[in-house]
Parts: structure tokens; sequence; C-alpha cells
């Protein structure tokens, strides 16, 4: 991985280096930003507080760099630090009793060929699907179903035995199923 | 709105099954990544985290060392709070951020913390997360103790074939299925297997086990995707 800067890709200043190593803030950013951004919101990350809380990520990541394993992934490592913080904006959201704020998604036409689905429509659909599981098994099931980490990788992220990630991962394949089903009886999709 | 002739004859959300349809939402969702535009205007809030480029970043990095220096006591009292009780998180003071993952940090050092009016918040460290509800070791040897070594194979039959080596797959596979017959993650192994097999393009095997997988295990939540590899999609 070599070393960049914010600047090289979106005109913004550049960051502080880190000197005991070729990665910086902007290299993660760079590499991982958009995935953060993303990962939040499918961790039920409020879409209002996604700027936020993706801010915070990379606050952690510019704190914790120093002490990064040069051999590990960054990818687990940071998404590691987004499942956290994404834990704390659910229920910061939840404590100032926003909970709701966010608008149903547009129900999908039936008659939507399945690979014309628009992704803004699909994101919105996901998490009306993922918001019906619980926290632990959402993580499990984001990091590898969507962002596909395998399973041990998962464990690494959630600082579990492999073997709950894999019981986790079972269960809420189970949920997100039921959460399909009831989701298009109840939009009659 | 008037569709194109060619997408009428495709597939509709409306007639999938719904694992068709959760395949579908999922693999449009992947491009609901942020744009340029909005990547730039991020770029633009984490940019002060560099002393060197503004003011706003000096007094982050002022606010850094002195919270570094007094986050040690707090810190303390946190970890020392959320071992004794790992179900209080609501008790944690209110004046640090979120820490990487522990697998990341074996002994960590005391982190610089943010101040509260950058992120008046609780140590997600002292909050309920997946990491903090982690089942015991007991529990996880108890789950070792059906069939040991079996979590590891499982592990490495997945790597293999994520590294693309289906027949290193299939071999471990059958390896653990001659040791652990009947072990805990039998479900797993048989998925791992097929999809190994698809790959391989053995498609009567994968047909036939699917079936097998389907008849022993009608309710598993790994129906779905042997589904799909015996009707033909090994992606």
């Amino acid at each position: 991985m070599t070393r960049g800067t914010l600047s090289s890709l979106h005109h913004a200043p550049a960051l502080l280096p880190f000197d005991r190593s070729s990665i910086d803030v902007a290299t993660v950013f760079r590499e991982h930003g958009a995935f953060v951004h993303r990962i939040l919101r499918r961790l039920g990350v409020h879409p209002a507080d996604v700027d936020d809380a993706l801010q915070e990520v990379f606050v952690v990541v510019h704190r914790r760099l120093p002490e990064f394993d040069r051999d590990a992934s960054m990818r687990p490592w940071v998404y590691g630090i987004s499942v956290r913080v994404a834990s704390r904006a659910r229920r910061r959201r939840w404590s100032s009793r926003e909970v709701g704020a966010e608008e149903a998604p547009e129900p999908i036409d039936p008659t939507t060929p399945l690979d014309s689905v628009a992704a803004k429509q699909a994101s919105e659909v996901l998490s009306v699907i993922l918001d019906q599981i619980d926290d632990e098994k959402r993580a499990v099931y984001v990091l590898h179903e969507l962002e596909e980490l395998s399973v041990p990788e998962v464990a690494k992220v959630l600082g579990c035995p492999v073997q709950t990630a894999y019981s986790r991962l079972r269960a809420a394949q189970v949920a997100v199923a039921d959460a399909v089903r009831r989701y298009r009886l109840r939009e009659g999709i | 709105m008037s569709r194109d002739p060619q997408e009428l004859n495709a597939p509709t959300i409306g007639a999938a099954s719904d694992e068709e349809f959760l395949r579908a939402i999922q693999r449009a969702e992947r491009g609901a990544l942020p744009t340029e535009a909005k990547m730039r205007e991020l770029a633009e809030r984490i940019g002060p985290l560099s002393p060197a480029t503004s003011i706003a970043a000096r007094l982050l990095d002022w606010r850094l060392a002195v919270l570094a220096a007094s986050s040690i006591l707090v810190l303390g009292a946190v970890a020392l709070q959320w071992r004794a009780s790992e179900t209080t998180p609501s008790a944690a003071p209110a004046s640090v951020v979120d820490e990487a993952p522990p697998s990341e940090e074996p002994a960590p050092p005391p982190p610089a913390a943010e101040p509260v009016a950058v992120a008046p918040v609780v140590s997600v460290d002292a909050l309920p997360t997946a990491t903090a509800t982690a089942p015991s070791r007991p529990r996880a040897a108890l789950a070792e103790a059906t069939c040991p070594g079996e979590i590891e194979l499982v592990e490495a039959i997945d790597a293999a074939l994520r590294a693309g080596d289906a027949e290193g797959a299939l071999g471990r596979a059958r390896q653990l299925e001659a040791r652990c017959k009947s072990g805990r993650f039998v479900q797993e192994r048989e998925r791992l297997a097929i999809e190994a097999l698809a790959r391989l393009g053995q498609r009567d095997e994968v047909k036939a086990r699917a079936r097998t997988f389907e008849q022993r295990f009608p309710t598993s939540p790994h129906v779905w995707r042997i589904r799909s590899l015996a009707e033909g999609d090994s992606r």
C-alpha cells in the first residue's frame, strides 16, 4: 500500500503522514472511505448520521494507525472500527428518541426486471430488511454476505470465536430470509 | 413509463423467489456508494486530521494530546468497570471515543480520546457490541469438544475456496467428512463442498448432494445457496 493524500483524489488538504510506515489516513480514506460509508449504512446507521459516523471512524483510524499491524489486512481492521462506531451511532439515535425518522422506501415496482433495481432503492429496501434482525446477527451478515469477508475474518473483526461467528451467521441467514418473506408480503411484491 | 422490449422478457422482481429477490437487491445495493462529490465533501471533513493544514487540525491535535494524558485514568476506570460487568454499558463515562477491534490490540495503550465537543460520546467498548457479548471460551471449548479440529478444517476449506483452490477445498471437505461425520458444522462443510464441486463443474454431483442436503436439512439457511448452485449459479 502506498502513501496517499486526500488531495490527490478529492482536492482536500493533505493529511498528516504517519512516520513509521507508508500508510497514512489519506491512504486509508482513499482506499476504504467509500466502503466505510456504505458499511455504516448497511450496519443500520441512519442516513442523517452516516457522515458524522464516517468522520468518527477516521478519527479513530488516525489515532490507532500507528498501532496497526502492518502485516495484517487493513480492511477487517477498518471494518472493526466501523462496526463499533455504527453501534454507538445507532444507540445515540435511539436514545435521542429519533428512531423512526427515516422514511419508508418506495415499494419496488413488481414488474421491474431483477437486474434493473436502482442502487438507492435497493439500499433502502435492504435497510428495511436488515432492520428486522438484531445487531449481532446483522453485523455478521453484513460482513460476510455483503462485504464478503471470510468467517474467520468476521470473527476477528467482531472479537468473537469463529464458531460463534458461524452460529450467528446461520441464525442471521434464517432471520434475513424471514425478513425478506415478511417484507414482500407486506409490500405485495 | 415504457420499458425496453428486452426488459419485458427479463425475470421480474414480482415473479422472483425470495432468494432471487434478495440477491437482486444485494447486487443492486453494491452500487450504492457515495458520489465523487460526496467523497470530496467528506475528505474536507477528514482533512483537518492533519495538524499542518488548518487551525482546526491544530486544535484537534492539541485536544488529542491533552486527552491522551487525561484519558488514561478515564479509560482505566472504564476498563475496570467493563471487565467487572459486561452488562452495564450505560454506566460508562461519556468522555471517550471508539476503539479499534480487540483482536488488533491485545495490549492497547491508552488511546488519545476526543473531547466532548468533537465526539460527546461513550466508549463503544462500554457498549453491548458483538465483541462485548461474545460467548465465553468455555462455550467455544464445548463446540470444539464434539469434534476436535473441526472448525479449523472448515476455515481451511473456506480459505481454499476463496483462494480459488476448489480442488484443495474439496479435498479438505472430504478429510473433514471422514474425521467429523456428525460434527457441529456439517451444514457448512456440505455447503462449501458443494460450492467447490460447482466450481469444478461437477454438475451431477452438485445436484445429487444438493438434493441430499435439502432432504437432510430442509430448514437450513444454506438451502437457498445450495439450490442456486444446483441450478447452475457458481459465481
